[in-house]
């Protein structure tokens, strides 16, 4: 066995050993070193790898595995819904859509799905009015819906502060949502991990049929995958800022573009309705 | 009006050699080499519910936490010490993956393979940091071996995949077999496995590691998983 096959053997040893069981410091610091120096000679990457045994364990489990002679108590149930349920309705999560705030009225995040009243225990029920009176009480909380005049001061602010900051302006394609007229662009800062995108006369859509959803590039992801930036609205004509809301940390945006899917969003896109482009001036 | 912002139109062919390739149906890479694989029939009695979860629908996380429920209850009665904890774990679970919901990807497995994976990582996690690798075999008294995954729900993963892991794990050598199945299937640690086989710490490792690697390279050339290791 030569050193190559030696190293990559081991490594695949200690890998599986951490599916099954965690490792112990010693064999911990062993696989980091292992991958600080071979990690790039790895197909798909450490993560894929570690994913293969992830995933086999899993298999074998689902086809091999116990059940539980009674289910999981139908309170715990209850309670991690209305855990998940408060989370979607927080400020921050994977599940927050977006929406442009035109009016005081439709200004707050829209959140797609419907909440199941029948999960809701008469202890969440309680628990929720009185985060209502301490709300009333306390004023309106700072990540409470924003104004388009919000919007537009945090966006200004945003461009006065971020050294970072990226600026382009939207490119048209072909797509019955676009004109002539269509106008925008997008800023962003990655130091900041915040940015805003604004539009003038993008079609105003029907979210019960079809909801805009942003993307972005991120230059330390395949451009396959680019990271799902928020679902959003347009509803009046006019110019609609909307706050860019990304799921996951963007380490260097290098590009953005706008889709059209179906309510909700999806987790992959298959990019049939591309209206938006925002790419930095090649050539 | 927008002030100086203008919009230039430019042609879609431009538009997708910026965005590479397209997401191609059900096809998939296979992150051993980039060639094509067959993929094993995947079709339950149900679709997946996490793309609907990572979109915000909140009847598919009612949807969701009913369908896996027994699934991930069953894994946490192996690897926790007590009910009290096992709930803890099981809330941990279900918001860690709704939290990842938009990691899912078909083509490298079921979405029950994906809830299973994303469970035991994190129980592991759990019992590391509780340094309670020395607790008695669990809450395995509440759970049902002899009905096998069948009574879990046959839903959760596919008649195929099924079959077919059941035959890779034949496969295996008996002692290699013997040992997978006490750390998978009965969340037994490396330890009390040395200690109820009588065998050495080292040896039930060994043993441990090269089937895992067995099976994790025949299941993904059966195309049961998407993924398999080896230097580029």
């Amino acid at each position: 066995m030569n050193d190559h096959s030696s190293y990559m053997t081991r490594i695949d040893e200690l890998l599986a050993e951490q599916a099954l069981w965690g490792l112990d410091e010693a064999d911990q610091r062993e696989l980091d070193a292992l991958l600080a120096e071979h990690g790039s000679e790895i197909h798909g990457g450490a993560d894929a790898s570690a994913d293969s045994f992830g995933l086999t364990i899993a298999q074998i489990d689902l086809a091999t595995g116990p059940a539980p002679k009674s289910s999981m108590p139908d309170a715990l149930m209850s309670r991690i819904e209305q855990d998940i349920v408060n989370r979607m309705h927080g400020s921050s999560g994977p599940a927050a859509t977006i929406s442009p705030a035109r009016t005081e009225d439709d200004s707050a995040p829209e959140i797609a799905g419907r909440i199941g009243p029948n999960t809701w225990t008469p202890w969440i029920i309680a628990a929720a009015s009185l985060l209502l009176a301490a709300i009333a009480w306390l004023g309106a909380p700072t990540t409470g819906p924003q104004t388009p005049e919000d919007l537009g001061a945090d966006r200004s602010s945003l461009m006065a502060t971020a050294a970072d900051l990226v600026q382009i302006n939207w490119a048209a394609l072909e797509d019955p949502s676009v004109t002539a007229e269509t106008t925008g662009d997008v800023v962003w800062s990655d130091v900041q991990q915040r940015g805003y995108m604004r539009f003038s006369g993008l079609a105003v859509n029907d979210p019960t049929k079809e909801q805009y959803q942003l993307w972005i590039f991120d230059a330390d992801r395949p451009d396959a995958h680019p990271v799902d930036g928020g679902v959003f609205d347009i509803t009046e004509d006019g110019e609609v800022i909307v706050k860019i809301d990304p799921k996951i940390e963007i380490h260097e945006a290098t590009m953005f573009a706008i889709t059209v899917e179906r309510p909700g969003g999806v987790v992959v896109s298959d990019r049939s309705r591309l209206p938006l482009l925002a790419a930095p001036a090649t050539g | 009006m927008i002030g100086a912002a203008t919009i230039t139109v430019i042609s879609p062919e431009r538009a997708r050699s910026l965005l590479g390739p397209r997401e191609r149906g059900n096809e998939r890479t296979d992150l051993s080499g980039g060639s094509r694989t067959r993929v094993p029939d995947r079709r339950t009695d149900n679709e997946a519910l996490l793309p609907r979860v990572a979109a915000g629908d909140q009847e598919a996380v009612r949807q969701f936490i009913a369908r896996y429920s027994n699934l991930i209850w069953s894994l946490a009665l192996r690897m926790c010490l007590n009910k009290s904890d096992c709930e803890e774990a099981v809330q941990e679970i279900f918001v860690e993956l709704w939290e990842k919901a938009d990691r899912f990807d078909s083509s490298l497995g079921a979405e029950a393979t994906f809830v299973s994976m994303i469970t035991r990582r994190r129980l592991i996690d759990r019992q590391r940091r509780s340094s309670r690798r020395d607790r008695a075999f669990g809450l395995i008294e509440d759970l049902d071996f002899a009905g096998g995954a069948e009574s879990r729900g046959e839903s959760l993963a596919s008649s195929d995949e099924v079959n077919l892991a059941k035959a890779a794990m034949e496969d295996l050598r008996e002692e290699q077999r013997e040992v997978l199945n006490m750390a998978i299937c009965r969340g037994m640690t490396h330890e009390q496995i040395a200690s109820t086989l009588d065998m050495p710490l080292g040896t039930v490792k060994t043993h441990a590691r090269r089937g895992l690697i067995a099976l994790r390279d025949r299941l993904a050339e059966l195309g049961v998983t998407g993924v398999k290791g080896g230097a580029a």
